[in-house]
């Protein structure tokens, strides 16, 4: 008998001990899952703040669905302000010159196309993608060490937390905080963009000599005010989003409208999408389609007697983008 | 450095600090090259103790392998004009095939699914590492797949390059603003090259 409570005993004993046991490694578990994910985020941090004012020139690839294109970069920071030069390798030369806030394009036949001036920007002065507003859709991921264009490099991803997004990674330069390495996937693993580095190179010093345009005698001539317009009150259709993805922003600085159409802006940190509302006389094309990682979703609702159009550009999911427009109602 | 900031660092390392100390502790390292060092330091050791030390660690990157490529690539005095005489010849063809293949949207289009079905987005996914390299890559993105073209029958040519040409021209715009949105790199232009319009080519 006593035999019998002592076998019992000790049967319960050793349960108990696999149980605390058990209970141990799930708790040292999570806590390396929280290490990682603070990892992750700090790295993240870290290439918010360092990455854009570092110093670099290289060139990577461009992968967009199944297209590919190879680009030269120059990156820099002159008085304070980005400058870059970026340079297509393939096909008629383009070239996109940043000078701080304003951007101009030259186009293969030496035209330049001014997209944006200092102090005009259509963006209202948010921050964007800062940890807060990431962790609201995203989970962060450390991802580990790796080797991208001969640089050893650590690795981030953020996993969409709803189905309403797609998945995020980049490998972050160990020296700079570069990305030279980043990828937007869909759930399904497919790869829908890639910028990759095969050659990169930190620099130590600004030398203006490397950001001028390549195109010889081109001038950077400021655009004629009719390039980016402001938008008159009445220009402005007032309507509004019943729903969207959480984490998105509106990004959009007030009263400024772009050539096309009344359009905002949204971004959750990592991706943006823009929505287009306007009256139109005949129904064209209404439906989702993709272009690389960009889905576009149009339809057309009835107001006051008129048709609209509702058209969603953004890199998100075709049924996302869908139900955005869906939603999108008068004010 | 102080013994402080190595606490500090080691604490970072650990994930032991809240907020606060962490955006300081991030801060302190951007200011100090000392401090630099130490973290990368620290990041080496913590791996090799975990055994995921990387293989590549020990290659000096700062060797002036590339040295050559500069000079090739940036610093060469290679003549621009010298390849637009080649645009020349070629005439206004290179650009404007080029340009072709992105505009194959409009009568591409998916019929509208039902998303009123909330279950399609509130599923929570799973969170995992995805390796893209494993899973092979499906067919060309440019064109949507799916029958249903929903192009109005009554459309004429002429409206329907109308159409393709308004949807390469928000494609651009949104591509030019995602670019200059986050404010970190043009390299989002990167995007835009593919929604030019045939309106650049030159006597085309």
């Amino acid at each position: 008998m006593i035999r019998c409570v002592a076998f019992i005993a000790l049967v319960f004993v050793t349960s108990l001990s696999l149980a605390v046991e058990t209970q141990n490694s799930e708790a040292v578990q999570s806590k390396e899952a929280e290490q990682q994910t603070l990892t992750a985020q700090g790295l993240y941090e870290r290439m918010l703040a360092l990455a854009p004012s570092a110093m670099y020139q290289g060139i990577f690839s461009h992968q967009a669905g199944n297209q590919v294109q190879n680009i030269e970069i120059v990156h820099g920071v002159n008085n304070g302000e980005i400058w870059e030069r970026m340079m297509h390798l393939d096909g008629p030369v383009r070239e996109v010159i940043r000078r701080g806030e304003a951007f101009y394009c030259i186009h293969p036949d030496a035209s330049v196309e001014q997209l944006q001036k200092r102090g005009d920007t259509p963006f209202a002065n948010k921050p964007l993608g800062s940890i807060k507003q990431l962790n609201a859709a995203y989970a962060f991921q450390f991802l580990g060490n790796q080797r991208v264009a001969g640089r050893p490099v650590l690795g981030v991803q953020l996993s969409p937390k709803d189905a309403t997004r797609h998945f995020y990674q980049v490998w972050l330069d160990q020296q700079t905080m570069v990305p030279l390495r980043t990828e937007l996937i869909a759930k399904n693993g497919q790869v829908l963009e890639r910028y990759l580095f095969s050659y990169f190179k930190p620099e130590t010093q600004f030398n203006e000599k490397r950001f001028t345009p390549r195109n010889k005698g081109v001038e950077l001539k400021l655009a004629d005010s009719t390039a980016v317009l402001k938008a008159s009150a009445q220009d402005i259709l007032e309507w509004r989003l019943n729903w969207m993805p959480v984490g998105f922003l509106d990004q959009t600085a007030s009263g400024h409208a772009p050539k096309l159409s009344a359009r905002r802006i949204y971004s959750d940190g990592i991706v943006m999408f823009s929505v287009y509302v306007e009256g139109v006389e005949k129904v064209q094309d209404e439906g989702t389609a993709q272009a690389g990682p960009t889905a576009l979703a149009v339809l057309h609702k009835q107001w006051q007697g008129q048709t609209h159009r509702i058209t969603v550009v953004g890199e998100i999911p075709a049924a996302t983008a869908q139900r955005i427009a869906q939603s999108v109602e008068l004010r | 450095m102080s013994d402080n900031k190595t606490e500090s660092l080691s604490a970072l390392m650990d994930g032991e600090l809240d907020e606060l100390a962490m955006h300081r502790t991030l801060k302190d390292i951007d200011e100090s090259p000392e401090l630099k060092q130490a973290w990368s330091r620290f990041h080496i050791g913590s791996d090799a103790v975990k055994g995921t030390i990387s293989e590549f660690s020990h290659i000096d990157i700062s060797a002036g392998v590339s040295d050559a490529i500069e000079n090739a690539a940036f610093e060469g005095d290679s003549d621009v004009n010298k390849s637009k005489s080649w645009l020349k010849a070629v005439g206004g063809l290179s650009i404007a095939a080029s340009v072709t293949f992105a505009v194959v949207l409009g009568a591409r289009f998916n019929p509208l699914v039902d998303t009123s079905v909330d279950q399609q987005f509130a599923s929570k996914t799973q969170i995992e590492i995805v390796t893209p390299e494993r899973t092979p890559e499906k067919g060309p993105m440019m064109i949507a797949q799916g029958q249903g073209a929903q192009l109005n029958p009554d459309l004429d040519e002429a409206q329907m390059q109308q159409a393709q040409q308004r949807l390469n021209a928000y494609l651009k715009q949104h591509a030019q603003d995602s670019a200059l949105g986050q404010g970190r790199t043009a390299m989002p232009f990167a995007r835009v090259v593919n929604f030019e319009t045939t309106n650049k080519s030159k006597g085309n």
